[in-house]
């Protein structure tokens, strides 16, 4: 665990040492909240929640996010050459994608909270805006938590398949978009049950959780998509040693 | 001789830091090396020397547990690369042809970063970087961003990486490459240093640098060993056709005739150089026919100015060994490892 800590801290500083980290967290709050605040303004007097239209401004964008920060994560030193020294220190496969995993989640989840504050700085700006239901605060930060986390590991696995970063982003990209669209496949395919459709959407859960609603289900569908990619990128990643 | 039956005695096992047996790696269809067995003793210096594609890196590759091969068994420290990939990777400081290196990291920061990898904790970790920095004479690069450094900069970063956990076995894949010669210097100083704490095995195909380096060369060409022995031993094998040489001043006629009766003399050659010969005797096998030509020359009365035999280096040997003009026997191996 002390070297997963190890690399972790080593990938975060080669963010910060870099202009990714600024660039991609400034643009990307100031994109949704650009986005949430035209949302608001276009469903002034609904009766839709505004932590709803914000979750709902912050997924939009998370795809991107996502892929930017994970493109580089093993393709990177795949490219660099530098996956030689780490595969050849001793250290643990597993370190290894723990560390490189946990880098990427903390730094999203870092560029959320300014993005996630956003619906503070309205209230205090906007009188129509009597108060922020934190039930419903809460429940979309343990989605949007759940969902980010789930789309790291897929990242993460996809980073691991090639050395070219740009392959890596368009499968990451493709791959971290398929959620958003499982719903609307679901229903167009007439043998899938509707109980099926609802749990396994995207659309669904945010919802639920914007509402304050938790569901153990869904953490635990969301966490056991995390374990398996990150499982998947251990196993592919011990298997240069015996293929 | 089967290495690992005899590896069961822990005398023996106390002896061998490095031992390979059968080992093969297929690339697909393409085999890169093909049965490569050999061993290098605790303490050793053995430079892995061979042409571009002759299968080196593949097998320093396998030896720090980068790739896995397709057949045969290697030990490090007693440990198996294929089952005991850990223990191997702790016992072993592997520096990359390409020495890749994080280049946004400064100097200490990098070799911190390598050395908590390698499971040093704080206090130790803390001397070993100025340790390493003072060895590979880095010290005064030590807050330097390592994409400003130099390639024989960078090279040191790569070694006082491999130094960081003071592994019992040094494996180092081409260290002087692209280097100046003011660096290859530098670089050859630091592990003639380095060779008298760690067992050390060294790929190379720079051939003066092995015979001023390792006790003990193995030759690689087309993915097997094709020898085995000490650089001494291995020129020796050269010294049979060996030419003497002899510059006299004397009638080119009689010089000829008199130099053709010496029995160890299988042909010569006589360049004019004036009023003087120079004389170029081809030798048979393993004779030494310089006492015989001074005695000659004394008896002549002729006057000379140089009588010598023409040196062999490594790379005559290496050139011999690669084409295939030295037999198995001759090289140290066994004819069926051949």
């Amino acid at each position: 665990m002390r070297k997963a800590l190890t690399i972790m801290k080593r990938e975060l500083c080669s963010l910060f040492y870099s202009p990714v980290a600024y660039v991609t967290s400034v643009v990307f709050v100031a994109a949704s909240a650009w986005t949430f605040l035209q949302a608001v303004e276009t469903r002034a007097g609904s009766e839709d929640s505004v932590v709803l239209i914000l979750l709902v401004s912050i997924f939009l964008w998370i795809p991107i996010l996502v892929t930017v920060i994970c493109m580089r994560l093993l393709a990177e030193e795949k490219r660099a050459g530098t996956l030689e020294t780490l595969m050849t220190a001793p250290v643990t496969e597993t370190a290894i994608i723990l560390g490189k995993y946990a880098s990427a989640l903390l730094f999203v989840w870092l560029v959320l909270v300014p993005s996630v504050l956003t619906v503070y700085w309205l209230a205090t700006v906007s009188p129509g805006i009597e108060s922020i239901d934190p039930y419903a605060v809460v429940g979309g930060c343990v989605i949007l938590g759940l969902i980010t986390a789930c789309c790291v590991s897929v990242g993460v696995l996809v980073s691991l398949l090639t050395r070219n970063q740009i392959v890596a982003a368009i499968c990451c990209f493709a791959a971290i978009c398929m959620p958003f669209f499982v719903k609307p496949l679901a229903v167009a395919l007439p043998f899938v049950r509707d109980s099926v459709v609802e749990y396994v959407s995207l659309e669904t859960h945010v919802v639920g959780f914007a509402s304050g609603g938790l569901s153990l289900q869904v953490c635990v569908l969301y966490l056991s998509v995390t374990i398996l990619m990150l499982f998947a990128s251990i196993r592919i990643m011990e298997s240069r040693r015996w293929l | 001789m089967d290495g690992f039956a005899v590896s069961t005695c822990p005398l023996f096992e106390t002896l061998q830091m490095i031992e390979v047996k059968n080992l093969t790696k297929r690339f697909g269809r393409v085999t890169a090396i093909n049965g490569v067995s050999f061993e290098v003793g605790k303490g050793e210096i053995v430079g892995l020397l061979g042409p571009n594609g002759a299968g080196k890196t593949t097998t320093l590759r396998i030896l720090s547990c980068y790739v896995p091969a397709t057949g045969g068994d290697a030990l490090v420290g007693g440990a198996d690369v294929f089952t005991d990939s850990l223990a191997v990777r702790s016992k072993v400081g592997y520096l990359p042809e390409s020495v890749p290196l994080y280049t946004d990291m400064r100097v200490v920061e990098y070799l911190r970063f390598r050395g908590a990898l390698k499971g040093l904790r704080r206090g130790r970790l803390r001397k070993r970087v100025s340790a390493v920095l003072e060895q590979c004479n880095l010290t005064d690069h030590g807050k330097v961003i390592i994409g400003n450094l130099s390639k024989g900069f960078r090279q040191r970063v790569g070694l006082a990486d491999c130094l960081l956990h003071e592994p019992e076995c040094l494996i180092l894949d081409e260290p002087t490459i692209g280097l100046d010669p003011n660096q290859i210097r530098h670089i050859r100083e630091l592990i003639r240093g380095l060779a008298k704490q760690y067992t050390v095995l060294i790929s190379t195909h720079i051939l003066p640098e092995v015979e001023m380096l390792c006790e003990r060369v193995l030759i690689m060409n087309e993915g097997r060993i094709v020898a085995s022995d000490t650089p001494r031993a291995l020129v020796g094998l050269m010294k049979g056709n060996a030419n003497v040489i002899a510059e006299v001043l004397g009638s080119r006629r009689v010089v000829i005739q008199a130099f053709e009766a010496i029995s160890g003399v299988e042909s010569l050659v006589c360049e004019p150089m004036g009023e003087w010969s120079r004389v170029i005797c081809q030798c048979k096998k393993d004779a030494d026919v310089r006492a015989e030509m001074f005695k000659v020359i004394c008896e002549n009365k002729w006057e000379v100015r140089e009588l010598t035999t023409e040196r062999r280096n490594l790379e005559d040997v290496f050139v011999a060994i690669t084409k295939g003009s030295l037999d198995a026997e001759d090289r140290g191996l066994e004819v069926e490892d051949a």
